[in-house]
């Protein structure tokens, strides 16, 4: 009777395991480099869309904390705050539900670098339809009306 | 975007038209959904999304910093002669009119800028076609004047914040009340 270290080294010794068991090797080190790679330009916010576009990689993990967060408050009056990177510095929601005794629930959903167009679309096909609010505070500022942001911004470091 | 979803391809300068080519084209947009999260995490370290989460709180972002310092005392006008987008002013107003088939409250907020109220005559008469009570102007508020508030010119802090958060609670308590009641 063979104890099982004797088998495994058997297993071992035979040249077509070891060829399998190479290959097997190579392909592990090749899936967690890969994998590694994947993880560090995730965390470096290059898996998704460039930040140029605005932070919209937020936008379903938001969405869904906000909806978990309305679902445990049921019956509470429901507000919204939509708007770019001011608008996600400028509402404080936890004020908002403490200056009315918690009767309402407030979530901040802006989304820094985002401009109208979007919250337009932003509100009609995401917020409205799967989050039911009862209010929508929309922050809004000149540059999202403007059809040359890049030269706005040239004109605004000229008088600061 | 607009126009990523409209085809729009019209007025374009050369690096528009190029950027925009690249987006109808690309992969990361068109297959965004079925991106294949990473396995394994051997080095432990937070997404993206994740990092950027744990520093909101209720999607508000909290900021402490100070990086805003003038010696300007007084609100100073400022015109800017931007030219108005009018497919984005459409699309606002037609936003806004299909908030309100929903019977869903609504406020614009023009909110405020450090030591400046920017008047800009394109776009001031729109805005002041939207009902009283659906309009909440702090372009050029003189209570928002102290650099204490701001992160940086634009940005309010978590000073500067709750400021803000009053005028609009202020605002908006009678259809909060009326909504709460009923």
């Amino acid at each position: 009777m063979m104890s099982r270290m004797q088998r495994f080294r058997i297993f071992f010794k035979d040249k077509s395991h070891q060829n399998w068991i190479k290959s097997l090797i190579l392909f592990g080190i090749l899936f967690f480099s890969i994998d590694s790679c994947m993880n560090i330009l995730d965390a470096l916010g290059m898996m998704g869309e460039p930040y140029d576009w605005g932070n919209r990689l937020l936008i379903p993990a938001k969405v869904n904390q906000a909806r978990d967060l309305f679902l445990q408050n049921p019956g509470k009056f429901r507000i919204v705050h939509i708007g770019d990177s001011r608008g996600e510095t400028n509402l404080d929601p936890f004020y908002v539900d403490e200056y009315f005794s918690n009767t309402t629930i407030t979530y901040n959903l802006a989304i820094s670098g985002t401009e109208n167009q979007f919250q337009s679309l932003y509100i009609k096909h995401v917020i409205i339809p799967r989050l039911h609010p009862n209010l929508i505070i929309w922050d809004v500022n000149n540059v999202d009306f403007d059809n040359d942001v890049e030269e706005l911004r040239q004109r605004t470091e000229m008088y600061t | 975007m607009l126009r990523y979803y409209t085809n729009n391809f019209e007025g374009l300068d050369f690096n528009g038209f190029l950027k925009l080519c690249l987006l109808k084209i690309s992969a990361i947009y068109r297959y965004r959904g079925l991106a294949v999260p990473p396995f394994t995490n051997l080095t432990n370290t937070p997404n993206f999304v994740q990092s950027e989460l744990a520093a909101l709180e209720r999607g508000y972002w909290r900021t402490a910093k100070q990086g805003y310092s003038s010696n300007i005392t007084s609100i100073i006008d400022v015109t800017i002669n931007q030219q108005t987008d009018n497919a984005t002013v459409s699309m606002f107003f037609k936003t806004l009119e299909y908030v309100r088939d929903q019977s869903i409250n609504f406020l614009i907020v023009y909110g405020p800028y450090n030591k400046y109220r920017r008047i800009v005559p394109s776009l001031d008469p729109i805005l002041a076609t939207i009902s009283n009570n659906n309009f909440l102007n702090l372009n050029g508020n003189a209570s928002f004047l102290p650099n204490e508030y701001y992160y940086n010119e634009d940005h309010l802090n978590r000073y500067g914040a709750p400021i803000y958060s009053r005028f609009v609670c202020e605002k908006i308590t009678d259809i909060v009340l009326a909504g709460t009641s009923s």
